[in-house]
């Protein structure tokens, strides 16, 4: 049976912990998308080696599972650094979740970015250019809106993947709510509970998040959305011809 | 026309541009006086719009050279810089209008003065206005391109190049992706363009708008130009068999002159 009530004492608990796992969404989405960036920029441009370097990352993480990656990261990782002489015991667990998570999610919202970006009519480029705008200019100012539009409803689901994914960071040793629900559980021998928590919290913060995607979609839908009217322009179209 | 001893502000010397194997121009002089209205007329492949996207480096020529006002440059060569500063002596009218789709009617008239020639803000929204009001759609400032039927659609992006006071603009066919209907009104906003005296170079299968406007028609084929003369010449009398052959095939005959 389920002891609600011992539910209800474990929240406290291990909703003090989502920070943790906050923290840990935030800096590889951040991360993840400035490399992403950079990724799909030397796709795009068949950059030579990088572009070669690029395609093995990409295979590397689409083809093995998180949580190979994440040992991979986790093993791996203090060997090299200890090789270079850097002293590996000050570092802290969720240092090597956060680099597993951020290199998994370059590589995804990278792929995402580039087709996001190729999506974007070739005549946009082209009218950019047209007015006498620079490349860098065309690219932030007309082409990244609109594939931000077209990569929006992929990097919601991204987003929610990648907080859902973050469960497993307790593996490696870090004390997220998973981390804290196996704590408890081993001090109190009720595991169950702890769990139906995470379930709730995890499902909660993934129905906002789909709900704040789906406000921003409506938002940047510059296809359906309303003309601007603002009181000058509106005054003027009076006077002229209509 | 006094046109003929206006200055030459356009002047393009042996362009050649191949694609892969493909040789689109094989070696194209033209030159624009200012104020006059080149109209470029050809069958499909023949090279027309590869030489309008060459002039301002939407398609990058592989040799030759290109003078605009004062500028003049080696295509082989070119830099970055000069292609934008030649760039921004040009304006340019899509077939497919290509207006910023997150952008509002007037916002896609006031892009490239705000972020290419750095006209001050409050003076642009007035430019901005006043090209709408010119195109005659004041009303749809606040617009989408998608809440845009493609007549109005065009007009804002004629309205967009002309904002930009450019020494040429370059309209590549800008009524064919129209329906019969918007054509019309389309090609009298273009003349009443030419009316202001500003240099334009038209691709356009539009004979009549090519006789009853240009100043200058250049018929290319199979990447030359072929034959250039005044429209009467081209149209009444053809020196190339090239020339006839294709005037025939457009023109039907009860409708030539």
């Amino acid at each position: 049976m389920v002891d609600w009530q011992l539910v209800k004492e474990y929240f406290p608990d291990i909703a003090a912990k989502f920070p943790i796992t906050l923290k840990m969404v935030i800096i590889s989405i951040s991360l993840g998308l400035l490399l992403g960036f950079i990724q799909a920029i030397i796709r795009i441009n068949k950059v030579p080696v990088l572009n070669q370097l690029a395609l093995v990352q990409i295979s590397y993480i689409r083809c093995t599972p998180v949580i190979t990656q994440l040992y991979v990261i986790y093993f791996g990782v203090p060997i090299i650094l200890s090789n270079f002489g850097f002293d590996v015991g000050g570092i802290n667990k969720e240092f090597y979740a956060i680099l597993a998570y951020t290199l998994n999610q370059a590589v995804f919202l990278g792929e995402n970015i580039r087709s996001s970006l190729q999506a974007v009519p070739k005549g946009q480029f082209d009218a950019g250019r047209s007015v006498g705008m620079t490349e860098a200019q065309t690219l932030l100012s007309i082409v990244t809106p609109q594939a931000l539009y077209i990569s929006l409803p992929m990097l919601g689901t991204f987003l929610v993947a990648l907080f859902q994914g973050t469960a497993l960071a307790y593996l490696v040793g870090v004390t997220d709510m998973m981390g804290k629900v196996k704590l408890l559980g081993a001090k109190t021998g009720h595991t169950l509970e702890g769990y139906i928590v995470c379930a709730i919290i995890f499902a909660v913060i993934s129905i906002i998040l789909e709900q704040v995607f789906r406000v921003l979609n409506n938002k940047l839908d510059f296809a359906n959305k309303k003309a601007k009217t603002d009181d000058n322009t509106v005054l003027r179209a009076a006077g002229g011809n209509a | 026309m006094s046109k003929e001893e206006n200055e030459i502000i356009v002047e393009v010397k042996n362009v050649r541009k191949s694609f892969g194997k493909l040789d689109v121009l094989k070696g194209v002089d033209i030159e624009v006086r200012k104020g006059e209205v080149v109209v470029i007329l050809g069958p499909s492949g023949s090279g027309k719009t590869t030489l309008l996207r060459c002039l301002n480096f939407l398609e990058k020529a592989d040799s030759g050279t290109l003078r605009i006002g004062d500028k003049s440059v080696d295509l082989k060569k070119v830099r970055k810089k000069e292609i934008l500063e030649l760039r921004r002596k040009t304006a340019f009218v899509f077939q497919n209008y290509n207006l910023f789709a997150n952008k509002t009617a007037l916002e896609n008239v006031t892009q490239g003065l705000i972020k290419a020639q750095k006209v001050p803000k409050a003076e642009v929204k007035e430019r901005g206005m006043q090209a709408l009001e010119w195109v005659k759609l004041p009303e749809k400032a606040g617009s989408y391109p998608s809440q845009l039927s493609g007549g109005q659609q065009q007009r804002v992006g004629i309205a967009r190049a002309v904002a930009l006071c450019p020494d040429v603009i370059l309209f590549d066919e800008p009524t064919s992706a129209l329906d019969p209907e918007l054509v019309g009104e389309t090609l009298e906003l273009i003349k009443k363009v030419a009316g202001t005296g500003i240099t334009m170079i038209v691709v356009t299968h539009e004979m009549s708008f090519a006789r009853d406007v240009a100043d200058k028609v250049i018929f290319m084929d199979g990447g030359y130009v072929v034959e250039q003369g005044t429209p009467d010449e081209i149209f009444v009398n053809p020196k190339d068999d090239r020339t006839r052959q294709f005037l025939s095939r457009i023109i039907p005959p009860e409708y030539s002159i």
